[in-house]
């Protein structure tokens, strides 16, 4: 009786609570400057791309903004002029000095826009680069939509960063690249073939922001994660026939300023809303680009002025009871998104120039 | 079987008996119907009764010594029981009545009980007073108490009217009544909502006591409806609502779980931010500027589990005052409403426990006199929670990765010393768990105590003196995942403590004068960062306390000018002073508060006068009787609130803390006026009312964008203050009596705000008035009870309601690989409607007054037709839930309760 009494009880308990996405009607409101400059110590990474807001349901593609006139200006020194090199991208020719102040100028038409002055950062460096063994609960929603927590077990990439007068925050972009090879006996010829794969992930659900914690006295931080991979690579791999070779990690690493900083993280945020009441009134995040002319006009986006450094690894994994593989890699070739090079395997030389193994 | 045998017990049971002769009920036409059959041969007349209770479940009540040397001799087939008794007693010098649903009372035809104190004429007339003194008095004050019978719990609010004089009164919370009549042969008309009526005939002499009992309503009666069409006469009280715990149980519950402000919100001029959300907010008005009260001691969190129940304990309640206007001149401290919760004093007849069994949690309440049948009384109750369980089986992995349970005990002592002279103690306390899924384990927990005493210096002359204290304490566990030497712990508490004295002269029926005094101190610590473990990075950080003092003289007079006109004039004035030892930090004068614009800092010693406001605050109010029955009804108030609570959050969370006023931050000030006509046609039998109100505010807190809020020391650099105003229609119609009572109401409001400081940073909107998040225009609710029969209820409701305001993404653009989005102006959109419809059956226990358990059954379903009533609308990148890699930029809207939620609680009492 008691055991039928439960269950009547869980079958009344249908406490559900669902999201769903929701079309409300929003106004269309006309386009305003979106100023993404991301200036770096690397020439290559540098670029000013000049866009206007879009209608929230507006498919029609950026508005681009061409023809401006950019001009990186040091604070009591000179001012470079970008080049327009596509459709609402401009680079300069020359990067920033560490130490420096700088701040850029936009002129569009009549309207001069300017931001706030920002000093670049020195070249950051890791402290220590390290994985530890770890496990993470994971919600994937089942055939019937309700969500089910599994338990993932990897290692997750760690660094260690110093807190210094010059620098004490820091932003990561991480890309992991999965080699994969597949072996296989077609019929028709009766050849063996190899194929050399990878696949490409990014960790970009949020923004990777590492700076001092809050109440925190120690002059470095510790532990700040940069992904986790688990054990299984059958987790990563599309068809069982594929077999890991491990994987290379790419780590961009930027020493950033505390206003970067703090305007990433109310980015984070708004990506990051969940739906409780609990969360925080919804704020507008507002860049350091203000048009100076007409101050009513509202500019958004920022200007980020960061050092840059690259770091690469080779990570293998297996078990958690087997040795890892991990090592620094000091070649920087581009490597595609994702790829497959096939061979026969009489002719292995195929394989990309920047394999790991 | 024999009653009342003992013998100084009889007089009292005697006159308990005889005041329920006076009600002609339908069950007693029920019984006087039953089919008796037997065959009596000189049998004893006591045998016959015993055989009668026996065999048909009748109780005859008598005195021994009249039937002793009776016997009947009979012989009854299927002859109705009133022919039956006719039969047996006619040539006897006795009679009978039948009362209740299964009682008679035998008794001499000429009764004669002179010397009791109450003598009986005839069997239907109560005489109060030694007739010695008969027209020696031209009026007298009779007091007694209306009393539920089944239970013996005091009935608040119930009416006794004296048709003659036309006047009549209203029991209080704890079901007392006092009443000034000519001496004389008078009428009484004793009713209470779904109770029968009662008709008292009484022969008042002098002063003297005289309590009723009444009895839930059946089906069977022919109705008779006699309440007083102007109870409350002598008062122009509006924008208020009571209601009773019987009340707040009748509503069809969530989880099967009675609700205090579940049921609060049905009112109109009531609402609730979301769907579980903390608190409830009147006429626009946050929810901290609601003063919610226990027995005296103010509520700082007023919430379990994140808003989905309150934090008292339904069983425990015995009525609940709201005030949202027309704020008598003896509350102060907050802006929008009172809300006065007065808890049980426990029964004074029998040890007493009810209890509930509910899905969420189960509570107990064990309640009596310390002695038997004595005045002084106790109760304890109190509430846990198995919800963490409940949380797994939703269908949203936030909730199914966090925690949440609580606790609460409650307990009162209510000490008779003497009838004037009373002392009530009350002490609460509860505790809460709850982890969000995050890292950090949120615990916080209410302490209250109060003590009342209440001392009638004459007749005419009440004293009333109280003491409050209440402590909100808050504390958060934050766990790194990563690094255990980052945890740490931040504690925030608010502590207070009031001392109120009160004296109230009732110079007559149509005059009260009230004057006292009331001493608050508050003490605040608004943060405490600890590190978790000893070897740790975190260092320790304390802000300062903040202590402050709250001091407020109060007087009003509530008069009736003439049978037409009626007064209250109010007055407070409050002083208030934050004290030292504090600093403070100064700014240049003109420029937006932050740390660029900090210029130094000034020292306060111990006890020095940091900042101090202080202000009058008149309290008007002036009802008119019109000639149809109806009246006229205005009333202004001016109110001034020194303690707010600091969040940035949609709706206060428990982890927000307060903080009171101080160089910075200037108190708010809320002036409302109201008027409104109210009629109570038929009798009292309907009550409807119309109400317009207009409030203007001044100093409300917002914050700057991305406001830190948290361990701010300079916390003056995140705030703004904004003006506000509030107006709205609020539309009420009641049937009280009847096997089908409930009420409706509707209200038309709105409610904005203007943040527009000197600077650019200051402005929300570029300084325009938007609406706040409490601007919900329309909202209508219905209430309904039918009674289908002795023991089954249907109870239903439906909430329908304009969404709230909200903040939606307008544009978006691309910043490297992401899209980010620009939100529109603040609130310039509104979420979907709400609507929501519920119901419940109730089987009531048996009401066979020998069981001594007693168990009802409660069958509710909640979201009857499944509506996914939005709680939030928000903008996400991706999903939290389904971790395919892929990222999808969307405007999700969130609900909490999709489906019909069906429940089933046992209660039980004994």
């Amino acid at each position: 009786m008691q055991k039928e009494l439960y269950s009547l009880v869980f079958l009344l308990i249908l406490f559900v609570s669902c999201e769903q996405i929701y079309h409300p009607s929003i106004d269309r409101v006309e386009g305003q400057l979106v100023v993404d400059a991301q200036i770096t110590n690397d020439p290559a990474k540098n670029f000013v791309h000049l866009t206007r807001t879009r209608s929230f349901y507006d498919m029609v593609p950026l508005p681009e903004v061409s023809g401006a006139k950019v001009e990186l200006i040091q604070m009591g020194g000179k001012s470079v002029q970008a080049v327009e090199r596509n459709t609402g991208y401009y680079s300069f020719p020359s990067v920033p000095v560490t130490g420096k102040r700088y701040y850029l100028r936009i002129t569009i038409g009549v309207d001069i826009y300017e931001s706030l002055a920002v000093t670049m950062p020195p070249i950051p460096t890791l402290a220590s680069f390290y994985t530890l063994d770890t496990i993470k609960k994971v919600w994937i929603n089942n055939g019937d939509g309700i969500p089910q927590s599994f338990e993932k077990q990897g290692r997750e990439i760690n660094v260690d960063l110093a807190l210094t007068d010059s620098l004490s925050h820091y932003r990561f972009d991480v890309r992991s690249v999965l080699e994969w090879t597949w072996d296989s006996i077609p019929s028709v010829y009766s050849i063996t073939h190899t194929a050399f794969g990878w696949y490409s992930y990014y960790e970009n659900q949020q923004f990777n922001l590492a700076g001092p914690t809050d109440f925190n006295q120690v002059n470095k931080i510790e532990k700040h994660p940069l992904l986790m991979i688990s054990y299984n690579a059958k987790d990563y791999l599309y068809a069982d026939t594929l077999v890991s070779q491990g994987w290379i990690l790419i780590i961009e690493q930027f020493g950033t300023s505390k206003e970067s900083y703090e305007y990433h993280q109310k980015l984070n945020s708004q990506f990051a809303a969940t739906g409780s009441l609990f969360d925080p009134v919804t704020t507008q995040v507002y860049g350091n680009v203000l048009c100076k002319n007409d101050p009513s006009k509202i500019v958004y986006g920022f200007f980020d002025l960061n050092s840059c450094q690259q770091y690469r690894y080779y990570f293998n994994l297996f078990s958690p009871t087997t040795a890892i593989t991990l090592k620094q890699i000091y070649r920087y070739p581009d490597i595609p998104d994702n790829g497959i090079v096939r061979a026969v395997k009489k002719n292995p030389i195929v394989r990309p120039d920047w394999w790991e193994e | 079987m024999k009653y009342f045998q003992i013998k100084y017990l009889y007089q009292a049971v005697f006159l308990f008996v005889t005041i329920l002769l006076s009600t002609q009920s339908g069950r007693s036409q029920q019984i006087k119907e039953m089919k008796i059959n037997g065959a009596f041969n000189q049998v004893p007349l006591q045998e016959f009764f015993s055989k009668l209770e026996k065999n048909y479940g009748i109780r005859f009540f008598y005195k021994e010594e009249w039937v002793k040397s009776k016997e009947v001799t009979a012989t009854f087939n299927n002859l109705p029981l009133i022919q039956a008794l006719n039969q047996t007693f006619t040539g006897k010098d006795l009679t009978f009545k039948f009362f209740q649903a299964n009682a008679v009372m035998v008794y001499p035809a000429n009764a004669d009980l002179h010397g009791s104190g109450i003598d009986i004429h005839d069997s239907q007339v109560l005489v109060i007073g030694d007739p010695l003194n008969l027209g020696r008095y031209q009026r007298a004050r009779l007091r007694g108490r209306v009393l539920e019978g089944k239970t013996g719990e005091p009935l608040a609010g119930a009416v006794i009217y004296n048709p003659e004089t036309k006047t009549g009164v209203a029991t209080d919370s704890k079901g007392r009544y006092s009443i000034e009549m000519p001496t004389g042969n008078i009428h009484l008309k004793v009713s209470y909502l779904s109770f029968e009526n009662q008709l008292a005939k009484i022969q008042l002499i002098q002063d003297g006591n005289a309590d009723f009992e009444l009895f839930e309503e059946t089906h069977e009666i022919e109705e008779v409806t006699i309440t007083s069409e102007n109870a409350k006469a002598s008062k122009a009280q509006m924008s208020m609502a009571k209601m009773s715990a019987i009340e707040i149980k009748e509503f069809p519950v969530l989880m099967g779980e009675a609700d205090l402000i579940k049921s609060i919100v049905m009112l109109p001029g009531v609402q609730s931010v979301g769907e579980m959300s903390s608190g409830f907010n009147v006429r626009g008005g946050n929810t901290d500027q609601n003063l919610v009260l226990l027995n005296g001691a103010p509520v700082f969190n007023t919430t379990h589990l994140f808003g989905f129940l309150s934090m008292v304990n339904p069983d425990a309640i015995d009525d609940v005052t709201l005030f949202k206007g027309g704020i008598p001149a003896s509350y102060g401290e907050r802006i929008s409403s009172v809300l006065d919760v007065q808890l049980k004093d426990g029964s004074d007849k029998n040890l007493r426990i009810n209890g509930g069994i509910g899905l969420i949690n189960s509570r107990l309440t064990i309640e009596g006199p310390f002695v038997k049948k004595k005045k002084s009384t106790f109760l304890i109750g109190g509430r846990s929670t198995y919800s963490d369980w409940l949380l797994r089986q939703t269908k949203n992995a936030t909730l199914m990765n966090s925690v949440a349970h609580f606790y609460d005990l409650n307990g009162t002592v209510n000490l008779e010393i003497s009838p004037k002279n009373h002392l009530k103690m009350m002490g609460y306390i509860s505790g809460d768990v709850f982890n969000l899924n995050s890292s950090s384990l949120y615990t916080y927990a209410n302490t209250l105590g109060s003590l009342n005493w209440k001392l009638n210096l004459t007749d005419k002359l009440v004293s009333n003196l109280g003491l409050a204290y209440s402590k909100y304490d808050l504390k958060m566990d934050q766990k790194d995942p990563v690094l255990k030497a980052n945890d740490y712990t931040l504690q925030s508490d608010i502590q207070y403590g009031s001392l109120k004295y009160a004296l109230s002269l009732y110079p007559n029926d149509k005059h009260r004068i009230s004057a006292g005094f009331q001493a608050i101190g508050y003490r605040i610590n608004p943060g405490k960062i600890t590190p978790t473990w000893t070897t740790s990075n975190v260092v320790k950080s304390t802000m300062r306390p903040e202590q402050s003092a709250e001091m407020a003289l109060f007087a009003d007079d509530d008069f009736n000018l003439t049978d037409k006109l009626a007064f209250n004039i109010g007055i407070r004035y409050s002083y208030f002073m934050n004290y030292g030892p504090g600093m403070v930090f100064n700014y240049a004068p003109g420029a937006p508060k932050s740390l660029s614009t900090l210029t130094d800092s000034t020292s306060y010693n111990s006890g020095a006068n940091i900042k101090s406001y202080h202000g009058l605050e008149p309290r008007l109010a002036f009802k008119y009787n019109l000639e149809n029955g109806g009246s006229f009804r205005i009333n202004y108030q001016r109110i001034h609130q020194y303690v707010s609570q600091i969040s940035n959050t949609t709706v206060i969370t428990p982890a927000d803390y307060w903080k009171s006023a101080d160089q910075n931050l200037a108190p708010l000030i809320n002036d409302q006026i109201a008027l409104g006509f109210f009629k109570n046609p038929a009798n009292g039998k309907y009550e409807t009312s119309v109400e317009i109100y207009y409030k203007q505010l001044q100093n409300l807190m917002d914050y700057k964008n991305g406001a830190q809020l948290v361990m701010n020391k300079h916390i003056e650099t995140a705030l703004l203050q904004s003006q506000g105003y509030a107006y709205g229609l609020e539309l009420f119609a009641k049937k009280n009596t009847g096997r089908l009572n409930g009420w409706i109401s509707y209200t038309f409001s709105r409610a904005f705000q203007k943040t527009d400081g000197p600077n650019p940073e200051e402005k929300i909107n570029g300084g325009a008035w938007y609406p706040s998040v409490y601007d919900k225009p329309i909202d209508f609710s219905a209430v309904m009870n039918y009674k289908i029969s002795r023991r089954w209820r249907f109870s239903g409701n439906f909430v329908f309601s304009s969404g709230r305001p909200i903040t939606l993404p307008e544009q978006k653009y691309t910043s490297g690989a992401y899209q980010v989005v620009v939100f529109s102006d603040r609130n310039k959109y509104r979420m979907p409607a709400y609507s929501r419809a519920d119901v419940s059956i109730t089987l009531d226990e048996n009401l066979r007054r020998k069981r001594m358990w007693k168990g009802s059954w409660t069958f509710s379903v909640y979201n009857l037709y499944g509506r996914k009533n939005p709680y939030s609308v928000f903008y996400r990148k991706g999903s939290m839930v389904q971790d395919s890699g892929q990222s999808s930029y969307e405007i999700y809207m969130m609900s909490i309760i999709g489906v019909p939620v069906p429940s089933i609680t046992y209660n039980f009492k004994f």
